[in-house]
């Protein structure tokens, strides 16, 4: 689609859903294929409407109209910070590890970069088009601007071709999918060499390859502990918008380390209490929160 | 996705796994595997080509217990209620904030 009629198409949509949503309702965010454009054009139709700029309906937005430094990072952020937890619980430095991802767009670059700058070898990456691979590691900058230039890692000339089979078969210690769900399946997962699974995608694994990583004991953090950084940070710009006040990157990066630090370890102690896998546990965690505040709530009728 | 089932379905799953642990209420149990709200659209857009096309949109509201709802847009031709309900589930069980 051209950009005049993705703005159309997305003036219109936010026209459609108008009474829905707001800063108090439900606040949208991009996801596939959508970007702080179509959220600044969210904002300006929304804005409109209600006769008033009002920056707090979404997030992801760009800096100049409220949005937040270090939003763009956030889910990747997330996605370091716990692979780095999941290693040293397992034993392991992060640093000097080897990594293999699948996906190079917002998560999967940003992982990629922020993992490598804390000492990680990055020896696999794929995408849409195809992959690389080099075993002493990628140089990931480099890797960045070949992305940036051809719109695909395919191709890149510091390493070898590398197919999606081949890289959830690598021998590396950590396996992160940050493209799209069901993309580890009951055919790929015995295959699956890596001692860590970062979920950085929705539902990536499916039921059953969850229960074939669980049985050869892979240590998968799920999808809804491993991804919340983007949600994290969207709720740090919301809370910015409203207060009218913007913090500094290390502000919003430190409060987003002790979030995420927090909730990797609180998801951590009740899978060791429950005896059951990070994914069980941190429904648990969730699972308790909002069945609480249900129950202090009633039922109003 | 339809190859590989209801995704909503697959999250139903790891939530009754958590809940049965929990011994989670029967009551509440319903509610939280219920969408709050889902709204689906009709989007007329005139294209460049001079053509009228017509998108449909969904939104879907999971849960509002702790605060407003909260969750992405997606563009992608496959998106169906069913992920988006999943989607939007997935958002109200994520840990961090």
């Amino acid at each position: 689609m051209s950009r005049r009629e993705l703005e159309a198409l997305t003036r219109r949509y936010v026209a459609e859903i108008i009474d829905a949503i707001g800063p108090e309702k439900d606040v949208p965010a991009p996801d596939v294929n959508t970007n702080d454009q179509v959220m600044a054009w969210v904002m300006d139709t929304y804005s409109m409407h209600v006769g008033h700029t009002s920056t707090a309906v979404v997030t992801g937005k760009p800096l100049e109209l409220g949005g937040s430094v270090g939003r763009r990072e956030a889910t990747g952020r997330g996605v370091m910070i716990v692979a780095r937890e999941a290693a040293r619980h397992l034993g392991f430095d992060i640093k000097g590890a080897s990594i293999g991802i699948q996906g190079f767009g917002n998560v999967g670059s940003v992982s990629a970069d922020l993992l490598a700058q804390a000492g990680a070898r990055i020896v696999g990456v794929t995408d849409w088009k195809g992959g690389v691979y080099n075993g002493k590691g990628l140089d990931i900058p480099k890797l960045l601007e070949h992305a940036r230039m051809h719109k695909t890692v395919d191709g890149f000339p510091g390493g070898e071709p590398l197919t999606n089979e081949q890289l959830f078969a690598l021998e590396a210690d950590v396996v992160i999918p940050a493209a799209l769900e069901n993309q580890i399946t009951v055919e790929n997962a015995p295959g699956i060499k890596a001692r860590i699974v970062v979920e950085a995608a929705n539902g990536p694994v499916t039921p059953e390859a969850n229960n074939i990583l669980q049985q050869r004991g892979v240590f998968v953090v799920p999808d809804i502990l491993a991804n919340s950084g983007g949600v994290t940070v969207s709720y740090f710009e919301w809370v910015q918008d409203r207060y009218g006040y913007f913090w500094e990157e290390s502000d919003v990066n430190m409060r987003l380390e002790k979030k995420m630090h927090e909730a990797f370890h609180a998801v951590l102690q009740m899978s060791l209490k429950y005896k059951v896998d990070m994914r069980t546990a941190a429904y648990i965690v969730a699972i308790a929160r909002v069945g609480t505040v249900t129950q202090l709530r009633g039922m109003y009728a | 996705m339809a190859e590989h089932g209801s995704i909503f379905r697959a999250m139903l799953q790891e939530f009754d796994e958590a809940a049965r642990l929990l011994h989670l209420d029967p009551g509440i149990w319903k509610i939280l595997t219920h969408p709050k709200r889902q709204i689906i659209v009709s989007c007329p857009v005139l294209m460049d080509s001079g053509e009228i096309e017509v998108f449909t949109g969904y939104r879907v509201q999971y849960s509002i217990t702790l605060g407003p709802a909260k969750g992405g847009i997606r563009y992608h031709p496959d998106v169906t209620l069913d992920e988006v309900t999943a989607l939007a589930a997935w958002m109200t069980w994520n840990v961090a904030p």
